[in-house]
C-alpha cells in the first residue's frame, strides 16, 4: 500500500482544482462527454456524465449494448484522452495533466481486468505477473516476492511455469485479476470480467472482487449481469451515453 | 481451364493491391536486372566465342621456362617463330606479334599511336578478311622488303576521312615512308595491342634467327583435329628435339600451348565470379524481401484461404493458384528486369576499366535474355511455393472460428524471422566483402612503391630509328629534349628513363667479373635494366642507401643497381667496385650505388626483381620515357612537353603522356571498378534487407497490437513499447550479424587473391560494417517502433 494517499509533487496542481473533490472522494467526473465528429454532424458516445465515486466502494456501470459503459470506463482508467469535462482522481485533475503525468498516475493506482483476459500468449503465468511490476522499475528481487506473493494469495503457485493456452478460462481471468491487483492499485476497473466464464467460474471471480474491496480496494466494473452487480454498493445505469439513474 | 481461371485470379488480386504489386515487381526486377547486366559482362567476356573463325583452334604459344625457375608464360623471339611454325603436324600456321609505338607525320603535332608489328601470317592465323586492300604476304615480311602498312577502321576513318582510295596512297610512320595497302574492318580485335591502329610486318631475317631474345608473343591455329592435349605431347617433344640441337640456348625450354580466350580474359575470371555471387546475393534477399511480403500477405489472407478450403478446394488447388500470383509477379519483375539490365549493361560499359578485354561485345544478347527469364521462372517457383505451401496447411478450422484474427499460429512469423535474419546475414556477407575491395582500393592507392609519384609527369619519346639510326644521334636528341624540358616553366626537374613504374621493363642477361659466365642460357644471370638520366633519382626521389648516384656525363661505365641486386649477387659484401658486363664484347660497369627497391609492377607486382641503372650516354636506348617532376599541377605540363618533343623533331610525338600519379590510379581501375560494384551491390542489398526488416517489424507491430493495448493498459510506458519492438527488431539483426560474420569471413578467403593490405577477417572491415548493419536495423525498426508508441490501449482492446 506504499502509493495510498500520497500526491505526486510532480503534478502541478493549482488550488481551485484541489477544491472540487469532497473528502473521502476518490473519482469525480464533473461533465463528461466523449463524442465523434462525422462531417457537420456529431455523435455522442457520453454525454454529461457527473459522477463521484468514493475511496473502498463498489460500482458496476450497467446498460445496453452502446450506452457508453466501457468508454466511460477506458476514461477512467486513462486510457483514453479525448473527451471534454473534468475529472479528479485523488485530488489530481487529470483533465489538465500532461500524458506523462496521468500514465504515471494511471500506473500507480489503477488495475485493469478485462473481459477476455487479455493474458500474453508467449509468457508464463509468473511473467505475466511481473509485466506490471517491470513497468514500474521496481527492483527484480522486489518483484521476485511480490510474484510470488500474489501466485500464493491466488493459489495459482503450480501454474506459475504455463501458459494461458494451458488453463481454462476461469483460471487465465483469475490470473488476468491477480495480474491487477500485484501492483496494489487503489482502483481496480474491471470490463464485463465473467463475460467469458460459466457461472460457477463467474461466482469464483466475484467473490475474489468482494474480497479484495473489503480489503479496501475500490473496484468499477462493467456488466451485463444484475447478479454480479449485486457484488456491488452501487449501481450507475447508462442508456446512449447518459447516466439515467444512479 | 483452371491455369486461365488463376491468372485471371492472380492479375486481379495484385491489381487489388497495387502497392504491394508494384514493390514486389520493382524489387524483383532490380534483383533480375543486376544479375542480367553483370551476367551480360560474363557472357560476352567468358562464354561468348572470340570474333574470330573458329576462335576453338586459336592459341598463344609461349616458351616455358618453369623448369628454369622462370614463368610459364615467357615470350618469344625469331627462333620459336620459324621452329613452331615448321611443326606443322600442330600448327596449321603461327604468328609472332610486338607492340609498335608508331608517330604519324603530318598535322599540327604528329600523332602516337599503338600498333602492332607481326609476321605476315597473322591475319591469316586469325581468319580475318580486310574491309579493303590485302592483308600481308610472305614477301613484304623480308629484311629489305618496301614497308607497307594496314590500318585499322577507326585510325582509316579518324585520319583518312574513311576514303577508300587511300589504299596504294604512302604514309610516313617514324620517319620511314609506308605504302598503305589495306583497311581492316570495323570489330576486328587485335591479340596483343587491343586498341591497334596499324600494322606492319616484323621483316625478320629467317636465317640462323637469334635464339635468345624475347620480344614477341605468338599466336597459333591448331590443325584441324589436334586437341590441346595432343598438341600438349608434340610440343614436348618438340621441345626436347631443339634442346639437343641447341643446347647453349634451349636447355630447360619447355612450349607452353594456351587457348586464345583463356590467355585473353582467364584473369578476369575470379573478379567476374565475385560480382556475379554479390548480385546472386542481391537476387536472393529481393527474393526473401518477396517471399515474406507474400507471407505477411497469405496470413492476412488467411481467411479467404480457410473459407475456399472450406468449401472443398484441395490444397494443391489453393497452392497453385497462390504460386499463379507470384509467377505473375516473377514474369512482371523479370520483364522490367530485362529493361534495367539494358539500362545497367550501358551503365557497366561506362564505367568499366579501359581496357576491360571484350568490354565493347557486352551487350543484352538472348543469352542474357534467356538467363533473366529462367532467373524469373526459378524466383517466382522459389519465392512463391514457401509462402503458398504455409498458407494451405492443413489446420484452417481455427482461422474460421477467429475470424481470420488471433490465435492462428504465429501467422508465418517464425519463418519470417528466419527470412530475414537470412537476409541480414547474406547484406552482411555483401557489405564486408565490398568493405574489404575498398579497403584494398584505398590500400592500393596508399602503397609505397619505393617513389614519390606526387608532382610526377611523364611521356614516352621514340626517335624514329630510321632517322636515329646509331648512338650519337639518338645521344643529340635526348641531350636537346632534356635540356629544353628542364626549361619548361614549372618543371622543378627534368630526367630521361628507358623504363618509368607501372609502364612495361626489359631484361637482359649478365656476367659478373670474376664469376665462370655462364654456357647456357638457362644458367644466365638475368637483371631487369634501365639506362636512366643523372638526375632520375632525384627527380622520382627514389633515396640511395649505399655509395652514389651517377655524375653527370661521368666518362667511366658506372652503374646504380636496387638493394635486391646487392643482396642476391653480393649477400654480406660490399657490392660497389664489383664489375658486371651485358655483353661478352662490351665493357665492364661498376657498381657505384645501391638505390632502394622500385615497386615498378606497382603494389600487386611480383617481389621485387634483380634491377640496374646505367647512364643514358653510355647506352641510349631506342626510346625513352621523359619524365618532368614540377611546382605545379604536372597535368598542365602535358602540352608544352609535347610542344617541346616537336620543337627537338618536328616528326617526333611524345606518346601515353600522364602523370604518375593518374598511373598508379589506372593500374587499379579494375580493383577500384570491382570495389564500386560490389559496395553498389551491398548498398543495395543492405536497402533490400532494411525494407525486409521494416515490413516485419510492421507486420509484427500490427499482429501485436492488441498486446502493446495490453502492455499500455498494464502500465507500459512509451520507452517500453519503443525498447521492445526495436529490441526484437535488433534481436534478429545481431542474430543475422552472428550468421553473416561466418559467411563474411569464409567470403573472405574466397576474395583473397583480389585483396591487398587487408586480410579478408579484417576486424575494422567487419567491426564498422557489422555496425553499419545494426545502425540500418535501429532505423528500420525506427518508424514501426514510434507508431507501436502511439497505439491507443482502448482501441487494440476493442479490436479483440
Amino acid at each position: 500500500m506504499a502509493f495510498f494517499g500520497k500526491s505526486n509533487p510532480a503534478v502541478n496542481v493549482d488550488a481551485a482544482d484541489t477544491a472540487t473533490l469532497a473528502p473521502g472522494m476518490l473519482i469525480g467526473l464533473r461533465n463528461i462527454e466523449k463524442s465523434y465528429a462525422h462531417g457537420t454532424s456529431r455523435t455522442y458516445v457520453l454525454r454529461r456524465i457527473n459522477l463521484d465515486v468514493k475511496d473502498g466502494e463498489f460500482i458496476s456501470i450497467m446498460g445496453p449494448s452502446g450506452a457508453g459503459k466501457s468508454t466511460l470506463l477506458h476514461i477512467i482508467g486513462m486510457h483514453d484522452s479525448a473527451w471534454t469535462g473534468e475529472y479528479y482522481f485523488l485530488d489530481q485533475p487529470v483533465h489538465k495533466l500532461a500524458p506523462k503525468d496521468r500514465a504515471r498516475l494511471h500506473k500507480q493506482h489503477i488495475g485493469f481486468v478485462f473481459q477476455s483476459y487479455h493474458l500474453l500468449d508467449h509468457l508464463t503465468v509468473y511473467e505475466n505477473l511481473d509485466i506490471p511490476l517491470s513497468y514500474r522499475d521496481i527492483k527484480k528481487a522486489e518483484r521476485e516476492s511480490m510474484v510470488c506473493d500474489v501466485l500464493d494469495r491466488f493459489a495459482i503457485v503450480g501454474k506459475k511455469d504455463l501458459y494461458p493456452n494451458q488453463l481454462s478460462g476461469g483460471q487465465q481471468q483469475l490470473v488476468a485479476v491477480a495480474r491487477a491487483v500485484i501492483s496494489t492499485p487503489k482502483l481496480i476497473l474491471a470490463d464485463e470480467p465473467t463475460g467469458n466464464l460459466h457461472s460457477s467460474q463467474g461466482k469464483e471471480i466475484m467473490e475474489l472482487f468482494r474480497k479484495l474491496n473489503e480489503g479496501g480496494t475500490t473496484i468499477i466494473q462493467v456488466t451485463h449481469s444484475e447478479v454480479n452487480a449485486g457484488y456491488g454498493s452501487r449501481i450507475v445505469q447508462l442508456r446512449d451515453g447518459w447516466m439515467v439513474n444512479e | 481451364m483452371s491455369l486461365l481461371q488463376d491468372l485471371r485470379f492472380a492479375v486481379r488480386s495484385l491489381m487489388k493491391s497495387p502497392v504491394f504489386g508494384a514493390v514486389a515487381v520493382f524489387t524483383l526486377a532490380l534483383g533480375i536486372g543486376a544479375n542480367a547486366a553483370i551476367f551480360s559482362v560474363l557472357n560476352a567476356v567468358l562464354i561468348k566465342p572470340l570474333p574470330y573463325a573458329d576462335p576453338g583452334r586459336l592459341v598463344m604459344v609461349w616458351q616455358d621456362l618453369r623448369a628454369r625457375g622462370g614463368p610459364a608464360t615467357e615470350w618469344t623471339g625469331p627462333s620459336q617463330q620459324f621452329d613452331w611454325k615448321a611443326e606443322t603436324d600442330v600448327f596449321e600456321n603461327l604468328a609472332s606479334v610486338r607492340g609498335w609505338n608508331a608517330s604519324l607525320a603530318g598535322g599540327d603535332l604528329p600523332e602516337s599511336v599503338l600498333g602492332e608489328q607481326t609476321t605476315y601470317e597473322y591475319f591469316d592465323v586469325l581468319g580475318a578478311q580486310p574491309a579493303l586492300g590485302r592483308t600481308f604476304r610472305g614477301a613484304d615480311d623480308v629484311p629489305n622488303a618496301p614497308r607497307v602498312a594496314v590500318l585499322s577502321h577507326a585510325l582509316w576513318t579518324r585520319r583518312f576521312g574513311g576514303d577508300p582510295s587511300v589504299v596504294g596512297r604512302t604514309t610516313v610512320i617514324n620517319g620511314e615512308s609506308h605504302e598503305i595497302i589495306g583497311v581492316m574492318p570495323e570489330g576486328f580485335r587485335p591479340v596483343v595491342v587491343t586498341n591497334a591502329a596499324l600494322w606492319r610486318p616484323q621483316r625478320m631475317r629467317p636465317v640462323n634467327p637469334s635464339r635468345n631474345t624475347a620480344v614477341n608473343r605468338t599466336v597459333g591455329r591448331l590443325r584441324r583435329g589436334v586437341s590441346l592435349d595432343a598438341a600438349r605431347v608434340r610440343l614436348a617433344a618438340l621441345a626436347a628435339r631443339l634442346e639437343q640441337a641447341h643446347p647453349e640456348s634451349d636447355t630447360k625450354k619447355g612450349i607452353n600451348p594456351v587457348p586464345l580466350q583463356e590467355q585473353q580474359v582467364g584473369a578476369m575470371k575470379p573478379a567476374l565470379f565475385v560480382l556475379q555471387a554479390a548480385v546472386a546475393f542481391v537476387l536472393v534477399i529481393a527474393c526473401v524481401n518477396i517471399a515474406n511480403l507474400l507471407l505477411a500477405r497469405a496470413s492476412a489472407r488467411i481467411r479467404e484461404i480457410a473459407i475456399r478450403r472450406a468449401l472443398g478446394a484441395g490444397r494443391r488447388r489453393i497452392v497453385s493458384q497462390l504460386l499463379t500470383e507470384s509467377l505473375v509477379l516473377a514474369a512482371a519483375g523479370g520483364g522490367l528486369g530485362a529493361l534495367i539490365a539494358v539500362w545497367g549493361v550501358s551503365a557497366l560499359k561506362a564505367v568499366a576499366p579501359e581496357g576491360t578485354p571484350r568490354i565493347e561485345e557486352v551487350g543484352v544478347d538472348w543469352r542474357v535474355l534467356a538467363f533473366a527469364a529462367a532467373l524469373a521462372l526459378a524466383t517466382g517457383v522459389i519465392f512463391g511455393l514457401v509462402p503458398a505451401m504455409h498458407a494451405s496447411r492443413d489446420e484452417f478450422a481455427p482461422a474460421l472460428k477467429q475470424g481470420g484474427r488471433g490465435q492462428t499460429g504465429d501467422g508465418g512469423g517464425r519463418l519470417r524471422r528466419g527470412l530475414i535474419v537470412a537476409e541480414l546475414a547474406l547484406a552482411l556477407v555483401l557489405l564486408a566483402g565490398g568493405g574489404l575491395l575498398l579497403r584494398t582500393f584505398l590500400a592500393l592507392g596508399r602503397a609505397d612503391l619505393g617513389f614519390n609519384p606526387d608532382h610526377v609527369v611523364a611521356g614516352f619519346v621514340l626517335p624514329p630509328p630510321a632517322v636515329y639510326k646509331d648512338n650519337p644521334h639518338r645521344l643529340a636528341f635526348y641531350d636537346a629534349l632534356l635540356s629544353r624540358a628542364a626549361a619548361i616553366p614549372g618543371v622543378a626537374s627534368a630526367a630521361l628513363s628507358s623504363v618509368i613504374p607501372l609502364g612495361g621493363d626489359s631484361d637482359t642477361s649478365f656476367d659478373i667479373e670474376g664469376r665462370p659466365p655462364a654456357t647456357r642460357s638457362a644458367d644466365a644471370l638475368i637483371v631487369w635494366y634501365r639506362v636512366v638520366s643523372a638526375n632520375y633519382f632525384a627527380t622520382m626521389e627514389i633515396p640511395l642507401r649505399r655509395g652514389r648516384l651517377f655524375a653527370d656525363r661521368e666518362a667511366d661505365p658506372s652503374l646504380v643497381i636496387n638493394e635486391t641486386m646487392a643482396k642476391r649477387h653480393w649477400p654480406g659484401e660490399d657490392p660497389l667496385g664489383r664489375r658486371i658486363r651485358f655483353d661478352r664484347d662490351g665493357p665492364w660497369f661498376s657498381i657505384v650505388g645501391v638505390v632502394a627497391d622500385v615497386q615498378v609492377r606497382g603494389a600487386r607486382g611480383d617481389a621485387h626483381e634483380v634491377e640496374a641503372y646505367m647512364p643514358y650516354w653510355h647506352n641510349p636506348e631506342p626510346g625513352v620515357n621523359i619524365v618532368l617532376k614540377t611546382a605545379i599541377d604536372p597535368a598542365a605540363l602535358a602540352e608544352p612537353l609535347r610542344r617541346v618533343v616537336k620543337e627537338v623533331d618536328p616528326g617526333v610525338a611524345v606518346a601515353g603522356v600522364s602523370t604518375m600519379n593518374g598511373m598508379i590510379a589506372d593500374s587499379i581501375v579494375d580493383t577500384r571498378f570491382q570495389a564500386t560494384l560490389v559496395a553498389a551491390f551491398a548498398g543495395l542489398a543492405l536497402v533490400l534487407a532494411a525494407t525486409g526488416l521494416y515490413g516485419v517489424t510492421s507486420y509484427a507491430v500490427a499482429q501485436r497490437t492488441s498486446e502493446i493495448g495490453i502492455r499500455l493498459a498494464l502500465g507500459a510506458a512509451e520507452p517500453h513499447v519503443f525498447r521492445l519492438v526495436v529490441g526484437d527488431a535488433l534481436r534478429l539483426a545481431t542474430i543475422g550479424l552472428m550468421a553473416g560474420l561466418g559467411g563474411a569471413i569464409a567470403a573472405g578467403r574466397v576474395l583473397e587473391k583480389l585483396l591487398f593490405g587487408v586480410t579478408e577477417t579484417d576486424p575494422l572491415t567487419l567491426g564498422l560494417t557489422s555496425a553499419l548493419l545494426m545502425l540500418v536495423a535501429f532505423l528500420a525498426s525506427y518508424v514501426p517502433a514510434r507508431r507501436a508508441m502511439r497505439i491507443d490501449p482502448m482501441e487494440a482492446l476493442r479490436i479483440e
